[in-house]
């Protein structure tokens, strides 16, 4: 719960340019490495994660949107070690609904662990993060 | 010569817009229209005199109309810190 409350706090009051490098590196290790011993293992924990940090959010007095709930897993990931990415996107402009028009995520393997929702969305953004498994 | 600070900025291009992310702040832009044309002729090697002249030809509009969109659009850039003149 702290590292969504410390993750919501960053989102509104500190520059991106302050904290994106503890998301890990632009590019992305996932696109390019060969497939991790252990992956489902990976995937296992991190839908574990996942679900950690969603049942926070909700036990949370205020919203949480998705990036602080991708920064929070992604943390807690690099503290496990697990290889993941963070990704940023925009939907279509003739999609677009209030609110809507931006969304992030946590993949793992390229399998998306938190903050899944239907597209199309265009990646603007990915940051990665080597890990062992 | 206007040229594009890619270091700074993340850019995406979804249909008729193109959407970029400033890495510094963390904000979005949406560039639409003829900011679509102005971004994409910022390339190093034109200055603003040639970006206005490229763009009245292509749109059959005056020069200084243009030039008011482009030096609005230009400054939002450069606030921006996205684009550099020299």
């Amino acid at each position: 719960m702290a590292w969504l409350v410390l993750a919501r706090l960053l989102v509104l009051a500190v520059p991106f340019s302050r904290w994106r490098l503890s998301l890990g590196g632009v590019e992305c290790p996932g696109d390019t490495a060969e497939p991790l011993v252990g992956r489902d293992d990976a995937q296992r924990m991190a839908s574990q994660l996942a679900g950690h940090v969603e049942r926070a959010a909700w036990r949370l007095p205020f919203a949480i949107k998705c990036l602080p709930k991708a920064m929070a897993l992604s943390w807690m990931l690099r503290r496990a070690a697990v290889q993941h990415c963070v990704v940023i996107a925009a939907r279509p402009m003739k999609r677009r609904e209030p609110g809507d028009a931006l969304h992030a995520w946590v993949e793992v393997s390229g399998k998306i662990v938190i903050g899944d929702l239907p597209g199309p969305w265009h990646e603007i953004y990915r940051a990665g993060r080597q890990g062992v498994v | 010569m206007l040229s594009k600070l890619s270091a700074s900025f993340k850019e995406t291009q979804i249909d008729d817009e193109i959407v970029v992310m400033l890495l510094d702040s963390g904000e979005f832009l949406s560039i639409t229209g003829t900011g679509c044309e102005i971004w994409k002729q910022i390339d190093g090697t034109s200055d603003r005199k040639a970006l206005v002249l490229a763009l009245a030809s292509q749109y059959d509009a005056s020069e200084s109309e243009i030039a008011t969109d482009v030096d609005t659009f230009l400054v939002r850039l450069l606030d921006a810190g996205i684009v550099a003149e020299s």
